[in-house]
């Protein structure tokens, strides 16, 4: 069996505030397979945002282990991580965080940039992005002139650009209007079925059925996985 | 390279899509960096004069000393005598120059003018290292008695007398009716500066010593300059001129004795003769350019929350601290280069307002330009501006947490953050604004003092006016007198004139002073007392309002053999007793000796600040022939109403006679110690213009702590408070802040007052008015800054408030 893309172990994470803890991830284990497609479900405060934080490097764990790509995540330096995201991780935002002052094509550019690409190579490569989330009609625009679903689509290619081992979503469509919602998620399904590797965060159950494997947080725990059409309870 | 431009794009698009950001920080720094460029070309002016000679460093000022006296009166300029000594032997000195200042007549050229000039030795171009911009500098002939008369023109004098005629060499001027031959113009660059004592003269000419002059070992007015030769120090040089006088004083030991020699920096001389205004005025823009910089930063602080959502989707997309700050920086860079454009032009419109600040004779010499000097300093200036403002900012924004790119931007932590940060630059601003207000309200005060304080005349209803003879036109002191005689008729007899005198020198302008000995009381080893020396017409002391104390005035007839004393001078030498019938000798102690005949009050020749100097009077009619003199008239009504009167009738009198400094007696008390005088104007108005700096930034600041509790102030509402609840949480945020940084800025005041006490004059540095002056002037400004603010808090729609975020 292949070793797994990302590989939690006993992964806590409690935040410490006026000598107050609160656990908001405890005990998780979880495992993601290349090409598959995860949703990670649960109430508002589960741990679903600090989860997605800690498998895109934003944040680290308090204990446990974390293995991206079969090298350990802990113990990086802020370089490191920073390369790491740059390289292996697409995020796409509920928010979408486009850059304002920024065109589609910059935007999308953007991670290219840090990594230093010649100009010419990141453009091509930004406009096939662009032109695989239908908006390279839209390159020179500012994002200020698109609507929230071309906004996401633009945020999807921007994912996309640094070819990433994984797309980390984070409620893609909880910013958008049911319509926008659904092209994202066939958008994102598309991606899947190229080979992409996805893991999504979403409360919203309508798009769980997308995933091949829905893992269930409530208070900080992994209490249930579903696997397309089988429920394993924890 | 290619990356480097496309940030500079997205910066400036960035800056171009906020307007009022974007002018709000140009504005500032434009304003900060403005008048720093503006104060440094004042001061490079007024004190450093730019040196715009070879090697500066290297020129010194030569000295006779006085080794039995102490103090600043121990010094004098070499005589003719001790000059031409040190010039023949000297082997540490490369050129030895001598200077004089003068004033005459310039006529020739339309209407007469009187005008500042400078007798030189003809090393003194050399000695300088100057090169003349047309023509040529002096021979050794030319400086010599009886040589053809040649002259150089300064640049002003240039582009005032001579209409900036590019032919002018070769052509020939009259200065007290002789004629001279211009051999020279300088150039633009070329300012002497004040240790020189040569106020921006209009001409040079050889110094020329006669051969009576070269024998003098008593005359002590022609200064003497030096430049170090190759290999030697300034105290090597001393050491040389100290043997030189002892050389004479061994051969000369009746005028000589005790005299030795002081070799001092001419660089050294200038920051001392003004170190404190220096580095006042210094300061002062310094703290006004921080200012600036405080408010910048605060405003890209501001600007930054907005941007925390952005920072930390960089960051979630891989950027590194370092790309960060560099983007943060391109922008502040972009910044600075738009405040540099706008500093250039405020700086030079603060340069071209500093003329009208100043006595009207001072003006060219401050009429400054943006020249490369000043430019380096704007640039340099800009760099340190976008260091300070931008680092800060830039380094907070990079410390953004990455993880709260998936919370939709960090308002709540990053905001209370920066909005603590931004509440401490308040405080500091508001400091060092109060500091400034404080320091710039004790000099002013002092500055009021020392006008209001008593300086032995009386100046209202006083013109006065320089004027200058030609003396060919009074060949025998005869014919001078008797001119004298028609001039005092004819000006005291104009309407609204009561009295009308002559004086060789006034009080509060160009003294003059000499040495004399009291019978009885004279000093070792040659040392002599030294006093102001005035030649007065019979009617000067009611003409001045100068208190007769005992005794009489002079008269028409009274002889050469007496003189009046002021009471300085009877308290130092005959305390207790009647100074009546006592006797002094300016020739030294063999007399002759002159009888005091009258006692009056004191008068001050410099400012309050300064001692007052004994001073002793001579009837005018034994001077013998003066060359110039000052015209005193007493007057009704407003001085200035008589000017045309006298200037009528000066031409009916000598259609050469020039008039210069037709002052009232308020003008003649401005004139003294210009220089100081006009950095305390200078300094006020920069401590305005910081208070201005931080009005705004307190301002910017409270803005955006309503913005960003307006989602609080909302719930605040919700739960019933009321309107004034709300504008008294506001405004007691923002006076707190103020009060903090009032109370830290005074303290810092009282510290800097301490430090420039030297300066005040009948102000104490605790003074508890311009203490609550600048206490009230600051909470004023920061109470409108933040009204508005709290005004518009009070207008918070809690329904729409509550909707937000």
């Amino acid at each position: 069996m292949p070793q797994p893309l990302i590989q939690l172990e006993g992964l806590r994470k409690v935040f410490t505030t006026d000598e107050v803890e609160t656990h908001a991830l405890s005990d998780i284990h979880l495992e993601i397979r290349q090409g598959e497609f995860v949703s990670i479900g649960g109430p508002s405060g589960c741990g679903k945002s600090t989860l997605l934080s800690i498998l895109g490097l934003l944040d680290t764990p308090t204990a446990g282990t974390y293995i991206l790509n079969a090298k350990p995540a802990s113990g990086l330096k802020l370089s490191e991580r920073a390369r790491i995201r740059n390289r292996e991780i697409g995020f796409i935002f509920q928010s979408f965080n486009l850059i304002g002052d920024l065109s589609v094509l910059e935007n999308v550019e953007l991670p290219l940039v840090y990594r230093g690409m010649a100009a010419g190579e990141r453009r091509k490569r930004a406009t096939e992005c662009l032109e695989q989330v239908g908006m390279s009609h839209r390159a020179g625009h500012l994002p200020s002139q698109l609507s929230g679903g071309q906004q996401q689509r633009v945020a999807v290619a921007r994912a996309l650009a640094g070819r990433p081992s994984i797309l980390l979503a984070d409620e893609p469509t909880g910013n958008l209007d049911s319509t926008n919602g659904d092209a994202v998620m066939e958008l994102l399904r598309d991606l899947h079925r190229s080979g992409a590797t996805i893991c999504m965060v979403t409360h919203d159950q309508r798009f769980t059925h997308f995933a091949d494997r829905t893992v269930h947080l409530f208070d900080g725990r992994i209490v249930s996985e579903e696997e397309a059409g089988k429920r394993q309870t924890a | 390279m290619k990356n480097l431009f496309g940030e500079l794009a997205v910066a400036f698009r960035r800056l171009a899509r906020r307007p009022g950001f974007t002018a709000a920080v140009v504005v500032t720094l434009a304003l900060g960096i403005g008048a720093n460029t503006a104060a440094f070309s004042l001061v490079d002016r007024l004190l450093l004069n730019a040196f715009s000679f070879r090697e500066p460093d290297r020129i010194v000022v030569l000295r006779e000393w006085d080794s039995a006296q102490g103090g600043n009166d121990a010094g004098f300029a070499p005589s003719p005598f001790a000059f031409m000594e040190i010039r023949q032997t000297t082997t540490q000195l490369e050129s030895v120059a001598a200077v004089r200042r003068t004033t005459g007549n310039l006529s020739g050229s339309g209407e007469p003018a009187q005008v500042e000039f400078a007798r030189v030795s003809a090393s003194f171009f050399p000695m300088l290292g100057v090169k003349p911009m047309l023509g040529r500098t002096f021979t050794e002939e030319e400086d010599r008695d009886g040589a053809p008369r040649v002259a150089i023109l300064s640049y002003p004098g240039w582009k005032r007398s001579f209409g900036a005629d590019a032919g002018v060499v070769g052509k020939r001027l009259v200065l007290n009716g002789e004629s001279h031959e211009i051999v020279g113009v300088l150039g633009p660059d070329v300012r002497i500066p004040f240790v020189f004592a040569i106020d921006n003269p209009t001409l040079f000419r050889p110094i020329a010593f006669s051969a009576a002059e070269l024998q003098n070992r008593n005359d002590h007015n022609a200064r003497a300059f030096a430049r170090l030769g190759p290999g030697a120090s300034r105290s090597s040089a001393e050491a040389e001129l100290k043997g030189i006088m002892a050389s004479l004083a061994a051969r000369y030991p009746a005028d000589q004795q005790g005299r030795t020699g002081r070799v001092t920096s001419m660089k050294d001389e200038v920051s001392q003769m003004m170190a404190a205004q220096m580095l006042l005025l210094q300061g002062v823009v310094l703290v006004v350019m921080l200012i600036a910089c405080v408010n910048v930063a605060s405003l890209l602080l501001a600007s930054g929350l907005g941007r925390s959502k952005e920072m930390s989707t960089r960051v979630a997309l891989g950027a590194a601290r370092g790309q960060l700050v560099a983007q943060m920086l391109t922008e502040s860079a972009l910044l600075g280069f738009f405040g540099f454009l706008g500093a250039l032009i405020v700086g030079k419109g603060l340069m071209a307002a500093f003329p009208a600040i100043v006595p009207e004779q001072y003006a060219d010499a401050i009429a400054l330009g943006m020249d490369g000097r000043a430019l380096g300093v704007c640039l340099a200036s800009t760099l340190l501006a976008v260091l300070v403002f931008g680092v800060l900012p830039a380094w907070k924004l990079s410390r953004i947490d990455p993880a709260s790119a998936l919370k939709g931007g960090e308002r709540g932590g990053v905001g209370r953050e920066h909005h603590r940060l931004r509440g401490l630059l308040v405080v500091f601003e508001v400091a060092l604004a109060s500091c400034l207000l404080v320091t710039s309200g004790l000099l002013l005060r002092s500055l009021a003092r020392s006008n209001q304080a008593p300086m032995g005349f009386d100046s209202r209803h006083l013109l006065t006016a320089r004027l200058r003879f030609v003396p060919a036109q009074y060949p025998t002191p005869e014919s001078a007198q008797a001119f004298l005689d028609q001039m005092l008729g004819k000006l005291a007899a104009l309407p609204g004139v009561k009295a009308a005198a002559l004086t060789s020198n006034l009080p509060q302008f160009m003294g003059g002073s000499y040495w004399y000995d009291v019978e009885g009381q004279l000093l070792p080893n040659n040392s002599r007392h030294l006093a102001e020396i005035r030649w007065v017409s019979p009617d000067y002391l009611p003409a001045m309002g100068i208190p007769l104390l005992g005794g009489r005035r002079f008269t028409r007839e009274d002889p050469d053999s007496v003189c009046i004393v002021s009471d300085t001078l009877a308290r130092k030498h005959w305390p207790g007793q009647d100074p009546l019938g006592k006797r002094i000798s300016l020739e030294g102690s063999n007399g002759p000796w002159l009888t005091v005949v009258g006692l009056v009050g004191w008068t001050r020749q410099w400012s309050p600040g300064r001692a007052v100097d004994p001073e002793v009077y001579f009837p005018l009619h034994t001077g013998g022939r003066i060359a110039a003199a000052s015209v005193v008239l007493r007057v009704e009504g407003s001085p200035h109403a008589v000017t045309p009167s006298l200037r009528q009738a000066m031409r009916e009198l000598d259609p050469n006679l020039a008039l210069a400094n037709v002052w009232s007696g308020e003008e003649l008390l401005q004139s003294n110690e210009a220089g100081p005088r006009i950095i305390v104007k200078v300094t006020a108005g920069f401590s305005l213009l910081a208070l201005f700096l931080a009005g705004i930034g307190i301002y910017g600041v409270m803005s955006l702590l309503v913005e960003f509790r307006t989602r609080e102030i909302g719930v605040r509402m919700a739960l019933g408070a009321r309107v004034w609840d709300v504008l008294r949480l506001v405004l007691g945020e923002g006076l707190g802040m103020v009060a903090f940084g009032l109370s830290l800025g005074l303290l810092a005041g009282y510290g800097l007052g301490h430090a420039i006490a030297s300066q005040l004059y009948g102000v104490t540095p605790a003074d508890p008015a311009t203490f609550v002056i600048a206490s009230t002037t600051l909470a004023l400004v920061a109470l409108v800054s933040t009204l508005f603010p709290a005004l518009r808090a009070m207008t918070v729609n809690p329904v729409v408030a509550l909707r937000e975020e």
